[in-house]
């Protein structure tokens, strides 16, 4: 198939690949990966339309990366996926190799796993561009914001307030967990005025495959308005992460 | 096509209280409707994803997973809907209410915060591939597939287009548009005249799928509709029967011959078979075919023809006698998770009665002679898989006495059926060509009765050669005599059985006892003398038996439908059993008219 194969790449961290199509697949079950010169792309939107995920790696952070066509379109049946693709160890690299039918993805290590599928037809749905002018801008520690979640863990909602330049709060189910600057768990902030929105607890849980890929989060916040995280992992991956507040 | 079109042509059809309006709505739908997407029209016209007899799992999600959905997509709280819902008791007009209350507002999710609107349509297309998705999700985390499919919907659809979707996904349209009316609207739409609704019909009665033939009218038009035979796996719509009481009236009208079958108290079930694939269909085209994994065998064993549609009644017998039991036997097919268990515990015998299809020749115009023919070639015919007990009548007494004969041997009356030569299977009608007699009364049998054992039957199957069945009569104390009732096999133990020989080996004689009155050959013959307490469901007329012959009707005696042994009773002597007086008493007494309602259940 690599002989016919329109695009393939090798990315140097199955793991890691794993866990960014995880975080996509929490969101949507069926996506199109989109290859080009730009790299590789998913956008995806869940079926009720409170999530929007992004995901974009640059042909920089893949050890080879090859496209004989301007653009391949892969649609990938991510719940199906991501039950057959064994867990991969950390040291483990991640071959992906398409034509328009199939895909073969190998997870390379001690022994190497091989697998092929169909790719999907995934109608390529418009998903809206959102323009907001957010009131604070955070730099945050992905650690501090992985307790915050597992501590208001079962709550259903989850409120978030942005006081002033040196707090936000998270607060569900009668606890409440202050992430600050002074603890270190804010690294910087741009803030214009104070805010406050809530979320469903459980589409904020979706971001847990990420939180473990990164140090740190970009967290643009308004009130009553789409809450986004922009998470930067190593070689200019990026994943965007948009949730609607509630009503 | 958007699903809009649809929408505002249920919105009508809803708010049309005539029939003649409602069909000209669907006629404008129709000729709306793209022809490829004219059957998933059809389907979610009729409530529905696919034909019923598909097998595969229909819409019809619980409310509150729906409520779940809409408050996902709007962005309402659950309990808000529910109570809104607990108001108006509508699904659909709950979502729509508050769809159009927030449409001002903007609707729910990341919509809101969108500065150019999410102006995307749905279709038809999508709103019936997502239901599919929601009816085929299964299993770990379906539920949240679910409600996220539903909720993808709601938040694109108008109101009005969110009222029928919410209502589907329910699984509860309650437009109540009819097949009649679905038929009438294609034949306007696709061939400019209702006069071609008769050929829309029969291709519908021949290939039970509406959606398939309304693509097949608006694909291939005429040609294509007249095109359509019986197929096998595809399920025709049954041929009924009339119902009359009088068995001169009942001849008068199929044209003074008929063929007189068992109508038995089974499963009716049509038989496809293509190679070694076998579908079993119910009378109301239900694919039953895992309930009946051992017709399924029977069917590939027995039927010669590669490819064949043929009916047949499905019953519960005793494998050891042979007798047919009540249909609420079957019933455990349809109750056991574990099949198998049941296929030990109720076994079948199929009475085949008609045939469709044969290896590429439609059979349903051949006269029922014909068809009969070419039924029995194609059958190797055993105990478990054959032809209808039938004859062949031209007197109304022949018919009333193998009337009698059939309800005895447990059958619910019989069907009378013309042999001319127009004696056409039709299919989906109820005609006279067919004509059911059953009974009009029926005495239940609540209390046993006391007989005595006059004679004893060898068994089969395991129990060959070994006594399986008794021959019992009631005593008639006038003359002296012991007059049969019925013969019994059901109800023994195995230890019963096995004592059996044993106890009766002291009265076995080598003729019939002069006391004992009977039109019936035992294998053996017993003097009178050992009593059993029998139970069964009714007290019936039998022309085989001798009890109380010509008292209730010429020509026929007393007799229990489905008896059971239930114990020896050594307290009693021969004298002591029940009399044949007590028996026509009790006939009399517990005498009740089956009404129209039982008998439909009955044949439902």
């Amino acid at each position: 198939m690599s002989e016919e194969a329109i695009a393939s790449f090798e990315y140097p961290s199955a793991k890691v690949f794993v866990s960014l199509l995880e975080a996509v697949g929490e969101v949507a079950d069926e996506v199109l990966m989109r290859l080009t010169s730009d790299g590789l792309k998913i956008r995806a939107l869940d079926p009720a339309r409170i999530a929007l995920i992004e995901l974009e790696i640059p042909p920089t952070a893949f050890t080879s990366y090859s496209l004989k066509s301007e653009e391949l379109d892969i649609g990938l049946n991510l719940s199906s996926l991501l039950k057959v693709l064994p867990k991969p160890k950390k040291s483990d690299v991640v071959k992906l190799s398409a034509d328009e039918m199939f895909y073969h993805i190998t997870i390379e290590g001690a022994v190497p796993k091989s697998f092929k599928f169909r790719s999907i037809e995934v109608s390529a749905e418009e998903i809206p561009e959102l323009n907001i002018d957010y009131s604070v801008k955070a730099v945050l520690l992905t650690k501090g914001l992985k307790q915050a979640l597992s501590t208001l863990k079962g709550s259903g909602i989850i409120e978030i307030e942005a006081p002033d330049a040196d707090h936000i709060i998270l607060r569900g189910g009668g606890t409440l967990v202050k992430l600050s600057r002074v603890s270190g768990s804010i690294i910087d902030v741009e803030f214009k005025e104070s805010a406050q929105s809530a979320y469903e607890e459980s589409y904020l849980m979706k971001v847990d495959p990420l939180l473990s890929l990164t140090d740190s989060l970009e967290f643009f916040f308004k009130s009553s308005s789409p809450l986004s995280m922009v998470f930067r992992i190593p070689g200019d991956v990026v994943v965007r992460y948009i949730l609607a507040p509630q009503a | 096509m958007l699903f809009e079109v649809l929408a505002k042509a249920l919105d009508s059809a809803e708010r049309t209280t005539s029939r003649t309006q409602l069909t000209a709505i669907l006629v404008d739908l129709f000729r709306k409707t793209e022809p490829d997407v004219v059957d998933k029209v059809v389907y979610l016209l009729q409530g529905r994803l696919w034909p019923e007899w598909s097998g595969l799992p229909e819409l019809g999600v619980g409310i509150k997973l729906l409520i779940k959905a809409a408050s996902k997509s709007l962005g309402i709280k659950e309990s808000e809907i529910e109570a809104l819902y607990n108001k108006l008791g509508d699904s659909g007009k709950v979502i729509e209410q508050l769809k159009a209350g927030k449409s001002s507002a903007g609707v729910g999710g990341l919509a809101r915060f969108v500065q150019k609107a999410d102006t995307s349509r749905l279709t038809v297309v999508e709103v019936y591939d997502t239901l599919a998705k929601v009816a085929q999700a299964t299993g770990e985390g379906s539920r949240d597939i679910k409600v996220n499919l539903i909720a993808s919907l709601l938040s694109r659809a108008t109101p009005l287009e969110a009222r029928y979707i919410a209502r589907l996904v329910e699984g509860r349209l309650r437009l109540g548009i009819g097949d009649a009316t679905i038929m009438d609207a294609i034949a306007i739409a696709y061939t400019g005249s209702s006069l071609n609704r008769q050929l829309v019909e029969y291709a519908y009665n021949v290939r039970a799928d509406l959606g398939n033939v309304a693509k097949v009218l608006a694909t291939k038009g005429l040609e294509g509709l007249k095109a359509i035979t019986p197929t096998p796996g595809i399920p025709l719509r049954p041929m009924l029967a009339e119902r009359l009481s009088n068995p001169q009236e009942i001849l008068d009208k199929v044209g003074g011959e008929a063929l007189v079958e068992y109508k038995y108290d089974g499963e009716r079930a049509q038989i496809h078979k293509a190679g070694d694939r076998i579908t079993i269909f119910s009378r109301r085209l239900e694919n039953i075919t895992h309930q009946y994994p051992d017709v399924v065998d029977m069917a590939k064993n027995f039927i010669k023809a590669g490819e064949a549609i043929v009916e047949g009644e499905i019953v519960c017998i005793d494998p050891d006698t042979g007798a047919m039991r009540p249909f609420q036997e079957l019933m455990h097919r349809k109750r056991k998770h574990d099949i198998h268990e049941a296929l030990k515990e109720y076994p079948v015998a199929v009475f085949l009665f008609d045939v469709l299809y044969v290896d590429g020749r439609n059979m349903l115009n051949e006269p029922l002679k014909t068809r009969r023919e070419v039924l029995s070639k194609i059958i190797t015919e055993n105990d478990k898989f054959r032809l209808s007990e039938a004859v062949v009548v031209t007197r109304a007494d022949d018919l009333e006495k193998f009337f009698l004969k059939a309800v005895e041997e447990g059958a619910e009356g019989v069907v009378v059926k013309a042999l001319h030569s127009q004696s056409i299977y039709q299919a989906g009608a109820r005609g006279w060509l067919w004509i059911k007699y059953k009974r009009d009364y029926k005495s239940e049998m609540i209390d046993t009765v006391d007989l005595v054992a006059v004679g004893a039957f060898k068994g089969r199957g395991k129990r060959g050669g070994k006594v399986g069945a008794l021959l019992v009569a009631a005593y008639d104390p006038d003359t002296d005599t012991f007059q049969t009732v019925c013969k019994v096999g059901s109800g023994f133990t195995d230890a019963d059985l096995e004592k059996m020989d044993e106890i009766l080996a002291p009265y076995v004689i080598d003729h019939r006892h002069p006391r004992v009155v009977s039109e019936v050959e035992p294998d053996i013959w017993l003097t009178p003398a050992l009593v059993a307490e029998i139970l069964g469901a009714e007290l019936t007329l039998s022309p085989q038996h001798t009890c109380c012959r010509d008292m209730v009707k010429k020509g026929a005696g007393i007799s229990i439908r489905f008896p059971r042994f239930i114990r020896w009773r050594p307290d009693k002597g021969p004298e002591d059993a029940t009399t044949t007086k007590e028996l026509t008493e009790m006939y009399y007494r517990q005498l009740k008219k089956i009404s129209e309602e039982v008998v439909e259940k009955i044949e439902q």
